[in-house]
């Protein structure tokens, strides 16, 4: 694979090339991988973002529950509130409302929980090993809720949390039902505020009254939901508890055994899907009129393209750059007949290599979720390389602004001529348009064409504003030049965080971003290595104290 | 004679009273209302995104007994029912501030408050404070089973900013219910016959359960920030809320059947837009809720209306130049007279509601809006505004002072009326109907605490 070793070759020129505040040479490869500071010391004052209250996801909820009981509510929790994204990702705490609803579907799930644990005595007897009866019952009962409470809320309770969960066992004290307790007291803590929440109350640092150190539990929940989307298990419990987690040696040996493993994986395809828009792929609608060849069956092959294409780079000792400028495509037959090959024998999606393709910017996902139903669009095109691939987004439109109507026969050529004539749009639009312009090769719904419909010719070059050189001519040379370029790696690291953190990032960030680039750059840009630097970065180990 | 509701509830809960019989109806929370001062007042949102053609809108007069434009025409009978407010704006609401336009609109027409914006940073995360509904629903919501209903036909959850009407308060979207057997079940569900102890003793375990949970929420509060309190805050409030809806196993009214099944397709979009109506209409009368907010379509972008004949998506047909575009303009008429046509039904399915001497549609304020007038524009002056119902006189085109602005006024042609130095903000609009229905506010967003005139009171 000679694209990864050129690749490999020119990282440390790159790297350096990128840290634009000083410090970059002569760092590298000193690094003890602590971020920055050595694991004892807080980050420096002004440098950590905030750290708003975070709530289970639906998603996490369901694969919390499973972990704690063993029994699926995802069909219940199927009908939880729609947390809406920002920036693209759905878990962000700033807009993590509750709303009575949410209670009543946190209810509802913690009620099946509950119904399906006792209907099945193997997954009864795991969670509780005792008979909660006659004179035996407070200290059965006592001992469940210690063990299940502690793994519901990621914590040891204290003594009066236990009893209040008891307490709301002794409701049915008088049911004929020996489990009928055991059944309140499940679906009182899998809706209480400890489970739902991931409350974070850290312990002080010496001197500092701005910054609090995460509990070993703590850093284990971060690590558990961030890096596997649920609850932390028992061992790393325990690990946690055991102080395992309070020296950064620790806590990285911990992170890269969870990163490790297949659970991390499925986090980081998810991670991946959201940054590069593949649900919105999946619901693109182009004229049917106009594109006959274009159905639900497509659109659903073109977004699987795009996430299995992410996928081949998430993993192992790829670069996670390499999605930009692979080599290749995956084509099922639909979209081989789009492509204009062969289609794959195995009539799923299989690994083709095709001239003019190779990379995001020419798979029929990302091409036709960039277009107008009816034509291209240079500036969509423009607007996803800019938001999506070098975290630069172009400002809003200026108020009252007439926007050029995308006519079938209207080619990108001529929308960016009268975007780049009037000096209200052209400020933005030489950002944005110039991008597409590069890639109006292919028509909306990802075809390459030699011409527009009506036989005039296709613009001969696109070039990216902010990167040297920057003229490209088609999706791969802008792949090439997307991988190489300073801010598509500092991008990685700003989307990532995002996810990671759960919340948009702030002007104290900066510090978090910088650094993390480096050792990204470091990495050979190995995702599963900035996964590893986001969790023992100075921003996952403390937190701001909030006002 | 006074009941009071907890009790009449709490008895018909406890199975002494049988549930779902037309006796009932004597004694519903409305009876027991009749000897104070009518009927509640109630505080009903629609809204549409995208804009409209504003030249097919406004009508060519002030005042009464102008000709509907082929815009309000689309509101069928329900147009002699409503004032046309024209000159609204919600300009300066986000001065200075980034984020998408389409969502900066929507949080700037229902919050009329700057959004929250990330530290050090002008991006906007969410809205600034509550929407209108959900201030309301926080001054009058205790009164009822459910404190709002947030409705909407269709949403977006790519892009929270764009696909929330509804913000409880700063960043906290409220998720619309879009599914009417969901809303059913919400609203109709519990009150299913069935065995009396059962229920009870279910509803009791549930109380201890949601007991518990409030008071672990009080506990945990301790020592947090003040935004996670808040955060914790909502829970408690909606745990709450649950807990109210534990009480209430006896509906004061006859429930509606149970709607058709209707999938979340676009194809099927008024089929659902009409089920959910009905439903909100039902909840209104059963006096389940005073405060409704409903979004037959977000803003932004949006799905292709086949059903309609049409072949571009909401977004990209509110951006056509429909000004010198016959096909285009075609369009955003289409769109636009569908989403004004579920207002009228709306308002027909109030109107048809009988209550106490009156109508529902009586005792509500219904207000139609768009977050933009012209959707090319993106502007937030001369909103398309309606207003109906809560004994406003109807039949009238209001115009109020409004600044000047160049496209607009370009738009609009002849029908142009803004010419003054400042507009008049949304704002006061809200104002005054949260005021109207009771809630004992000095101010809402940007309304500089005035109220307009000539509306309710």
């Amino acid at each position: 694979m000679r694209w990864m070793e050129s690749r490999a070759v020119r990282l440390p020129i790159l790297a350096c090339g990128l840290v634009m505040f000083g410090g970059c040479v002569g760092n590298i490869g000193e690094r003890p991988g602590a971020g920055g500071s050595d694991s004892t010391e807080p980050p420096e004052q002004g440098t950590l973002g905030s750290a708003p209250l975070r709530r289970l996801t639906p998603r996490e909820h369901a694969s919390a529950i499973f972990d704690l009981l063993g029994v699926d509510v995802s069909d219940v929790v199927e009908s939880f509130p729609d947390d809406g994204s920002v920036d693209g990702f759905d878990n962000n705490a700033l807009v993590q409302a509750v709303t009575p609803q949410h209670a009543r579907r946190w209810q509802e799930a913690a009620e099946a929980a509950a119904e399906r644990v006792l209907a099945s005595p193997d997954h009864r007897l795991a969670l509780i090993d005792c008979e909660p009866v006659g004179a035996g019952r407070a200290e059965c009962l006592g001992s469940t809720i210690e063990r299940f409470g502690r793994l519901s809320f990621r914590r040891t309770l204290a003594a009066e949390e236990i009893d209040a969960l008891r307490a709301v066992g002794d409701v049915v004290i008088d049911d004929p039902d020996p489990y009928a307790s055991v059944s309140l007291i499940i679906r009182a803590a899998l809706q209480a505020p400890a489970f739902v929440f991931r409350v974070e109350r850290g312990v002080p640092v010496p001197g500092r009254s701005d910054v609090l150190r995460l509990t070993g539990p703590e850093l284990a929940t971060r690590l558990s939901f961030t890096l596997w989307g649920t609850t932390p298990s028992p061992e790393l419990l325990d690990a946690a508890e055991a102080g395992e987690l309070d020296d950064l040696e620790g806590l990285a040996a911990h992170a890269r055994v969870l990163a490790a493993d297949e659970r991390a994986h499925d986090v980081a395809r998810t991670f991946a899907a959201q940054w590069l828009r593949v649900g919105a792929m999946g619901e693109v609608e182009l004229d049917a009129e106009l594109f006959p060849a274009f159905d639900a069956e497509l659109r659903a092959a073109a977004a699987a393209e795009v996430a299995l294409l992410a996928d081949g780079f998430l993993w192992g000792q790829a670069s996670v750059l390499g999605l930009y400028d692979a080599p290749w495509a995956y084509a099922d037959p639909a979209l081989a007949a789009l492509y204009g090959v062969p289609p794959p024998a195995s009539g799923g999606h299989e690994q083709v290599t095709i001239a003019e393709r190779g990379g995001l910017f020419g798979t029929a996902g990302f091409l036709m979720v960039t277009s107008h139903p009816n034509t291209t669009s240079v500036v969509k095109r423009g607007k996803y390389v800019r938001e999506v691939a070098l975290c630069d987004p172009p400002p809003a439109p200026p108020d009252n602004v007439v926007a050029v109507p995308p006519e079938p026969d209207v080619s990108g050529l001529e929308a960016s001529q009268q975007h780049s004539s009037d000096p209200a749009c052209s400020g933005c639009h030489r950002r944005l348009d110039p991008i597409g312009l590069g890639l109006e090769c292919f028509d909306a719904m990802g075809r390459a064409r030699a011409s527009y419909g009506d036989g005039s010719p296709l613009p001969t070059a696109g070039f990216v504003e902010g990167i040297q050189p920057p003229e490209f001519a088609g999706a791969v040379e802008l792949g090439r030049m997307i991988a190489d370029s300073d801010m598509s790696e500092r991008c990685v690291v700003i989307q990532y965080l995002r996810f990671a953190l759960g919340r948009s990032l702030e002007q104290a960030d900066q510090h978090a971003v910088d650094d993390l680039e480096a050792r990204f750059a470091d990495a050979e840009h190995r995702f599963q290595d900035l996964v590893v630097a986001v969790a023992t970065s100075d921003a996952f180990r403390f937190r701001s104290a909030s006002p | 004679m006074k009941i009071d509701r907890r009790t009449l509830l709490r008895s018909m809960a406890l199975g002494s009273v049988a549930i779902g019989l037309p006796a009932l109806e004597v004694m519903n929370v409305r009876g027991a209302r009749a000897d104070e001062s009518g009927p509640p007042k109630r505080l009903v949102l629609f809204h549409f995104g995208n804009g409209v053609p504003m030249k097919d809108w406004t009508p060519s007069s002030a005042g009464t007994g102008w000709q509907p434009t082929v815009l309000l025409q689309a509101l069928g009978e329900s147009v002699s029912r409503v004032d046309v407010l024209t000159g609204l704006s919600t300009r300066g609401t986000h001065e200075g501030l980034s984020g998408n336009i389409h969502g900066v609109r929507l949080l700037a027409s229902t919050t009329c408050t700057p959004g929250a914006t990330a530290p050090g940073t002008n991006e906007i995360t969410g809205a600034g404070g509550p929407s209108v509904d959900q201030a309301l629903a926080q001054a009058i919501g205790s009164a009822t089973a459910h404190a709002s209903l947030v409705v909407a036909a269709q949403t977006r959850n790519d892009n929270v900013l764009e696909g929330r009407v509804s913000w409880s308060g700063p960043n906290s979207p409220v998720a619309p219910i879009l599914d009417p057997q969901e809303l059913f079940d919400l609203l109709f569900a519990s009150y299913v016959p069935g065995d009396d102890a059962a229920l009870a003793e279910a509803a009791r375990r549930r109380a201890s359960i949601l007991d518990y949970v409030g008071a672990s929420i009080e506990s945990l509060q301790a020592g947090l920030g003040a935004a996670d309190k808040a955060r914790l805050d909502e829970h408690l409030t909606a745990v709450r809320e649950v807990e109210k809806s534990l009480d209430t196993s006896g509906v004061s009214c006859t429930p509606p059947g149970a709607p058709a099944p209707v999938g979340s397709s676009t194809a099927e979009l008024e089929a659902r837009s009409q089920a959910l109506l009905r439903l909100t209409t039902a909840a209104l009368s059963c006096d389940l809720t005073r405060v409704v907010s409903f979004s037959v379509g977000p803003t932004g972008g949006g799905p292709v209306y086949e059903f309609l004949g049409l072949t571009q998506p909401d977004h990209d047909i509110s951006h056509l130049d429909y000004l010198h575009d016959e096909a285009a303009h075609e369009a955003y008429l289409t769109m636009s007279r569908w989403k004004l046509s579920q207002f009228g039904q709306l308002i027909e399915l109030l109107a048809a509601t009988t209550e106490g001497e009156g109508t529902l549609l009586d005792s509500c304020l219904v207000i139609g809006f768009s977050e933009m007038s012209d959707g090319n524009g993106h502007s937030a002056d001369y909103l398309p505004v309606l207003a109906a119902g809560g004994g406003i006189g109807a039949g009238r085109h209001i115009v109020f002072p409004c600044a000047s602005d160049p496209l607009m006024n370009a738009v609009m042609g002849s029908g142009a009326y803004c010419d003054a130095p400042e507009p008049t903000h949304l704002a006061r609009l809200w104002l005054t109907a949260l005021r109207a229905c009771g809630a004992d506010v000095a101010d809402f967003g940007l309304a500089g605490g005035a109220t307009l005139p000539d509306l309710w009171s």
